[in-house]
């Protein structure tokens, strides 16, 4: 589309001007510095904007095209001027999603091509949870003189579409687990690797194991104990109630993607260490998800859960759950208000052993969390909470928020909770550090 | 083109401190680039002209008060001390040194000198309006709303200067006063008792006045109430006991004295019920308590929200005020010495006003009448936005532009019309470089790394305008040398404009 600016007005009226004081003041040197701009009035009608929609070719790479809720994407974007003509003032948009947000470098760009010559512009959005497609690239060209303009949209190679969802099929699992001992330390000697101690022989301990050099040195016979290393069992809870499904900005993620982007590193990483993993989803009607096992309350609330286990249908089912802990959040959807704060700790206790440790992941919006952290420890479980910081303090309303969320962060440590409070502008590792440096406990778990 | 969304951290990188930050233009911001090429062809155009009539420091100076008069409006917009401080006083300190250089130089006849002066303003102020934020986005209002605050503060702190330096003898002397003469210098024994009462009762009524306008005690905290109508209660009753009794008293003693001849009566009493220091002290107590009593009333119908709300107001700009009438005080002699030396106000005008209310009352008023004067002066930007002819958008490079009109026009009355033809085409350059780096920001932000089409452009742009510097001296040593008189030449120029108007109207279709 081309389109004629409006913007030799100013030289207009600056010959107008000049020509009118001339005549005013009685002065031809003002007449005639009257015909200067009148020059480049000429100088624009006699170029025009290029026409480039079969000249240039764009090719998008997103990397990678399938993620999860809350992780940066890189894209990056190249244009190529594949005609004989320079095109000396090119300028392109990149046609992201509405609902993603750029976080790094920009997807617009001003450029000069030369004939054969390719340019790549590289940015970064922060992936939501869904499916999204990029729309065409928005390019214009204008005239050197700038008058002139012509804007069209050209579609782009390669990547089109970004995945941000939990498909379980399309994220095989690196290794098979084996689920016989995992790395988490405990406080009893047994078979293992760190030296624990020794103790008096007793029948039908093996061979290997006898502290042969006491036995050379005093002629009595030791067994050499290590450091136990077993399987832990935990439960990661992750918070998709509609409290949590709020942003600090439009185009932001939720408190929940993010709990459940953490939770999926959360879950990987403790299955790789060979733990038994087990996850439950606050605000998901288990009713919609497709797993066999659900907790139902006394009220008759049901939530999605999976035991904790280490098998690769554990970690299928958990994706699942995950994922439909996520789609709470989808941009466009309306999750409905369910009176999940009526779910019982005491149905959650009962399915769990008493060696479980509870990971809770929550941005702590409203005051449920605790009175649930409460409970668990009352009855003797380890809890450790993720929070995500989605509070805006910009706004009196966000200032009131992260006030009180402080407050609910000062009661759990009151109550003797290890709380990671992570900043999602900062990497997760620099909370964990701080976290750890402040709270010994959370270093030992 | 579409906007993509950003986050809040991407739009603030390229921000480097608060400062930045707070005076940074968002509309009409003209990318780096292009901005520097621009305001390279203004000032070295404008430079061309004031080397050429001899008017060089005045162009650099007009150039620096440009520069700080935008900085000033942009830096009000903060509501902290750097609002009021750089802000506002800025503001006043320049644009003051801004009419003292024009005034000046039209006083000394050098018209030409004060018109690159105040193309030297514009050029600044355009350029500086390119990156910062001093028109549109209410940084107008908001430095007229500065400038009215510290106008109504001047304004209070001449009021009460008045009401305590005013020349009750100028009243005496003078056929004007009226009755009043009788009250502060009698002329009678009657005059003597009756107006030392009257006086009294007036410094009396002066006090009752202020007490009864202050707000009702409902408006203090429940816990302060009782101290407040304490307070106020015993200002009222001691000043009915000292002034309204008090002075009865004294007179009837006097009065009685008089009457049997009690000579250490009349020595003694009598200096203080004669005494005319002591009658204008009271009268000046009681005008006191009417002008205390019209600015309690009045703050009562602003209200306390108004007047305390705005926390840099109440703060940093009380302070930066209180300077201000402080450098007013001090400057207005000198001031009002230069005002009269240029003759912009009857020098009469200032003896009489120093004559009545004294020097000081004078510098305040004459602070007043200009920081009013400033404030209104300022409203000419929003008039002009409303009119289509300074929008926010392209205000800069207009404002540049304009500038260099105003030396083009210098240039060729002073007989510089080559150095003219500069300017001219450097308006040119310069609006057509800048509207394209606006145009840019627009388009792409001002964060892409890649924005290679500026340089292009710019280039193109100068070349063309060398062309028509050119074509237009050219043209001028053809007309020149061409035997006709003025008027012959006036006539022959204004067609040639004309015809090449309507030439490259046709040609732009």
């Amino acid at each position: 589309m081309f389109e004629r600016s409006q913007r030799w007005r100013v030289a207009i009226g600056c010959s107008l001007v000049l020509a009118a004081a001339g005549v005013w003041i009685g002065n031809p040197g003002l007449l005639i510095a009257a015909m200067a701009p009148i020059v480049f009035l000429a100088y624009s009608s006699l170029t025009s904007a290029p026409v480039v929609d079969s000249q240039i070719a764009f090719e998008r790479t997103v990397t990678p095209n399938r993620t999860y809720a809350g992780e940066i994407i890189t894209v990056k974007l190249t244009v190529s001027n594949h005609g004989d003509r320079p095109i000396p003032d090119l300028r392109i948009v990149d046609g992201v999603p509405d609902e993603l947000a750029v976080v790094d470098g920009s997807p617009r760009a001003g450029l000069t091509l030369r004939s054969n010559e390719q340019t790549t512009i590289e940015y970064g959005l922060r992936a939501r949870y869904g499916e999204f497609d990029f729309a065409p690239v928005t390019a214009r060209t204008h005239s050197v003189s700038a008058a002139s303009t012509y804007t069209t949209e050209i579609s782009a190679d390669g990547d089109t579409r970004l995945v941000a969802m939990f498909e379980p099929e399309s994220y095989p699992l690196s290794q098979q687990t084996s689920g016989i001992s995992g790395t988490l330390m405990t406080d009893r000697g047994s078979e293992g690797l760190e030296f624990y101690g020794v103790r008096p022989y007793q029948p039908g301990d093996p061979a290997s194991r006898i502290n042969w050099r006491q036995y050379a040195r005093d002629r009595v016979l030791s067994t050499v104990e290590y450091r136990q290393q077993e399987a832990t069992q935990v439960l990661v809870i992750v918070d998709a109630r509609p409290s949590s499904g709020v942003a600090s900005a439009e185009t932001a993620p939720t408190g929940t993607e993010l709990c459940v982007s953490l939770a999926n590193d959360l879950v990987s990483s403790l299955l790789e260490d060979r733990n038994n993993v087990g996850a439950l989803a606050l605000g998901v009607d288990g009713d919609t998800v497709d797993l066999d096992t659900k907790i139902t309350a006394e009220s008759g609330v049901s939530l999605p859960w999976v035991s904790p286990t280490n098998t690769r249908e554990a970690r299928t089912r958990i994706e699942l759950l995950l994922d439909a802990a996520a789609a709470t959040v989808r941009p466009g959807n309306h999750q409905t208000e369910s009176d999940h704060s009526s779910m019982d700790p005491e149905a959650i206790i009962r399915r769990l052993s008493r060696q479980t440790q509870v990971v809770f992941l929550t941005p702590l919006c409203d005051g449920f969390p605790v009175e649930m952290v409460e409970q668990f420890r009352a009855t003797g479980y380890t809890v450790s909470m993720y929070s995500p910081d989605i509070t805006k303090r910009s706004t009196p309303g966000g200032r009131v928020a992260s006030a009180q969320r402080s407050l609910r962060l000062t009661e759990l440590r009151r109550l003797g909770i290890s709380v990671v409070n992570w900043d999602p502008e900062e990497p997760l590792a620099m909370a964990l550090d701080r976290t750890q440096t402040t709270s010994p406990a959370l270093s030992q778990q | 083109m579409s906007q993509p969304p950003q986050d809040s951290t991407d739009s603030n990188r390229s921000f480097s401190n608060g400062l930045s930050q707070t005076i940074t233009a968002e509309a009409g911001s003209v990318s780096r680039r292009s901005g520097l090429i621009a305001g390279l062809v203004a000032t070295v155009a404008l430079l061309a002209i004031a080397v050429t009539v001899g008017a060089v420091l005045s162009a650099i100076g007009g150039l620096v008060i440009g520069i700080a008069v935008a900085v000033s409006i942009a830096a009000t917009g903060n509501n902290q001390l750097l609002g009021s401080i750089v802000g506002g006083v800025g503001l006043v300190v320049s644009i003051g040194v801004a009419v003292g250089l024009l005034a000046y130089s039209v006083s000394i006849g050098t018209q030409f000198v004060g018109g690159t002066g105040f193309a030297g303003i514009l050029i600044g102020f355009g350029l500086a309006r390119f990156r910062v934020d001093a028109l549109g986005d209410g940084a107008i209002a908001q430095a007229i709303g500065w400038i009215l605050r510290a106008t109504i503060v001047i304004g209070l702190v001449a009021l009460v200067v008045v009401v305590v330096r005013f020349d009750f003898n100028y009243l005496v002397t003078s056929d004007s006063a009226g009755g009043i003469t009788e009250l502060l210098a009698p002329t009678t024994e009657t005059g003597i008792v009756a107006g030392f009462v009257v006086v009294s009762w007036l410094a009396f009524a002066g006090v009752w006045i202020v007490m009864a306008s202050l707000p009702p005690e409902t408006a203090l905290p429940a816990s302060r109430r009782p101290q407040y109508l304490a307070f106020q209660s015993q200002s009222v009753s001691t000043a009915g006991t000292v002034f309204g009794v008090g002075g009865i008293i004294l007179a009837m003693v006097y009065l009685v004295g008089l009457e049997i001849g009690v000579a250490s009566i009349t020595s003694t009493i009598g200096l203080l019920v004669e005494s005319q220091v002591l009658r204008t002290a009271l009268v000046r107590v009681f005008v006191g308590g009417l002008v205390v009593t019209a600015l309690v009333l009045g703050g009562r119908s602003v209200g306390v929200a108004a007047l305390a709300g705005n926390v840099s107001w109440s703060r940093s700009g009380v302070v930066a005020a209180g300077g201000l009438v402080g450098v007013v005080l001090v400057g207005a002699g000198p001031a009002m010495g230069f005002l009269g030396s240029i003759g912009i106000v009857p020098a009469a005008l200032f003896e009489a006003s120093t004559a009545v209310v004294g020097p000081t009352a004078t510098g305040l008023g004459v602070g007043f009448f200009a920081l009013l004067a400033v404030g209104m002066g300022l409203t000419v930007f929003p008039v002009l936005s409303g009119l289509g002819l300074l929008p926010t958008s392209t205000a800069g490079p207009r404002l540049v532009v304009m500038g260099l009109l105003v030396a083009t026009i210098v240039g060729a009355t002073t007989g510089s019309s080559i150095a003219g033809f500069g300017a001219a085409v450097a308006a040119v350059i310069v609006w057509d470089v800048s509207a394209f780096g606006i145009g840019l920001t627009v388009d792409i932000g001002s964060t892409p790394a890649h924005r290679e089409g500026e340089l292009v452009h710019a280039a193109a742009s100068l070349l063309v305008g060398g062309v028509a510097f050119v074509g237009t001296v050219g043209v001028y040593w053809l007309l020149a040398g061409v035997s006709v008189n003025e008027e012959g030449l006036l006539v022959t120029a204004v067609l040639a404009v004309v015809a090449t108007l309507v030439v490259s109207t046709l040609l732009r279709g």
